[in-house]
């Protein structure tokens, strides 16, 4: 009975791994993404952005336009979880964009956000009593973020006139998987030993035949 | 007889819970779920794998349990194989315990291993970069399964009837989520850690996933799911072994 199920597992393993060769080919991972984004601030006294690593691992180079200062911080967990929160510290979000890319394993979105203007001066402050540290950062410098699968990093913007634009770069890094031709070859043999096993197991026995 | 009489028991039993096509179907199904979330992402660190692949596959791992494991274990009393297996020099506890193997442990191991193994031969380089938080993953999602499954036996060995039993199943995996899900927007909108701790606390691999992440995870938080697991499967022994009628 265990080896006959083994052998199943075998045929299942086998189809899957030549299948997931299949996928790699037609909608196989992408090892980065770049994205740009505007937000009116004409109205607004602030900006944000985020980038969430939910499966890939990578370096994020985030670039800004316009603006007057920038915060970022990293997080362990959802971003986007960190933002809605910043409303309980009365900053919310208006006009929010967010794109999720499966392929390369990140989500990133924009948003403008209302609130008391210097409010967002005392997001330094944030490092007191969340644990978060808040780095300041000059307008112009690119910043540069490593993250691990399920951190991500949040950047706040200060505008220095009606438009902020965000520009970001991911690119994944320790990724790396079997080719396209091992796995075709490897899910071949795999699931071509099952039926050979599992053919052997099941196979009457007739008396007088070997 | 002890031993090897639960061995074989589990062996026979399990010639019903994992027969084909239905079982092998799903697999195929789960397994192929794995290699399409394991291609199209370019995952790079093994805990992250594995959760990205069991987490749908516990959804379909559980439905399947309420199915073999309990309103299977329900047509099995009807059937009169129960009273068979009762037949056989095994103890009561024996008997048990090679159902419980044969109709929990084993369909969620193998079902949750499937697209783990495909998985892990995709991303081989990653994978054998850390394969020990690969498999905590894997152990995690299956002791969440096994919670569910020991639960849908209790509710098989009681109900007697299939259907009775597949709709108290389905109904209790529902209710627990859905209380998990309450108690976390709960949590959420009172600003009450100890609720928000509870939600997460009820899914155990995501408590074990957190902890690879590296964020901080109090004892309890791991415990209560391997109580709930040691509850049920008690509550199923102590029914089966002292007040449990064939007939």
């Amino acid at each position: 009975m265990i080896a006959r199920l083994a052998a199943r597992t075998l045929i299942v393993v086998g189809i899957a791994v030549i299948l997931a060769g299949v996928i790699a080919e037609l909608v196989g991972a992408k090892t980065s993404v770049e994205w740009e984004t505007s937000i009116d601030t004409s109205n607004i006294p602030g900006a944000a952005m985020t980038v969430f690593a939910f499966s890939s691992s990578g370096k994020v180079e985030i670039s800004v336009e316009g603006a007057k200062s920038i915060y970022y911080m990293t997080l362990k967990g959802d971003p986007m979880i960190a933002l809605r929160q910043l409303s309980t510290i009365n900053i919310s979000m208006v006009e929010h964009t967010l794109v999720s890319d499966i392929r390369a394993g990140v989500a990133y979105g924009a948003a403008g956000l209302q609130t008391n203007p210097l409010l967002l001066k005392t997001l330094p402050l944030l490092a007191n009593i969340l644990p978060v540290e808040v780095t300041t950062t000059q307008a112009g410098d690119v910043i540069e973020v490593n993250l691990t699968g399920g951190n991500g990093v949040l950047v706040v913007v200060e505008p220095s006139g009606d438009k902020v634009v965000f520009h970001m770069k991911y690119t994944v890094t320790g990724y790396s998987r079997l080719d396209t031709y091992t796995l075709t070859m490897m899910g071949t043999v795999t699931s071509m030993t099952g039926i050979i096993v599992y053919n052997r197991l099941t196979r009457p026995r007739v008396a007088g035949h070997i | 007889m002890g031993l090897r009489g639960l061995a074989e028991l589990a062996l026979v039993d399990s010639s019903d819970s994992l027969r084909p096509p239905g079982f092998d179907v799903m697999m195929v199904i789960i397994a192929s779920l794995g290699a399409a979330l394991a291609t199209m992402q370019p995952i790079s660190e093994p805990h992250v794998a594995a959760r990205i692949i069991l987490d749908p596959t516990l959804f379909a791992a559980t439905l399947f349990l309420a199915l073999r494991g309990s309103a299977g274990v329900a047509g099995l009393i009807q059937r009169g194989v129960v009273s068979v297996y009762l037949s056989y020099p095994v103890s009561r506890s024996s008997v048990y315990t090679a159902i419980a193997v044969s109709r929990v442990l084993l369909p969620a191991g193998t079902l949750l291993s499937a697209p783990l193994i495909v998985a892990g031969l995709v991303l081989l380089p990653v994978i054998s970069r850390s394969p020990g938080s690969y498999i905590l993953v894997f152990l995690a999602y299956l002791l969440q399964a096994c919670m569910y499954g020991s639960f849908f036996l209790l509710a098989g060995l009681v109900a007697k009837s299939p259907g009775t039993a597949s709709v108290v199943s389905i109904t209790f995996y529902f209710a627990y989520n859905i209380t998990m899900l309450i108690l976390s927007a709960v949590g959420a909108a009172m600003g009450n850690s100890t609720v928000s701790g509870i939600a997460d606390a009820m899914a155990f691999y995501y408590m074990v996933y957190r902890s690879l992440l590296g964020v901080g995870v109090e004892v309890w938080q791991l415990l209560l799911v391997p109580l709930l697991l040691l509850a049920m499967l008690l509550a199923g022994y102590v029914y089966f072994t002292r007040r449990f009628e064939p007939g």
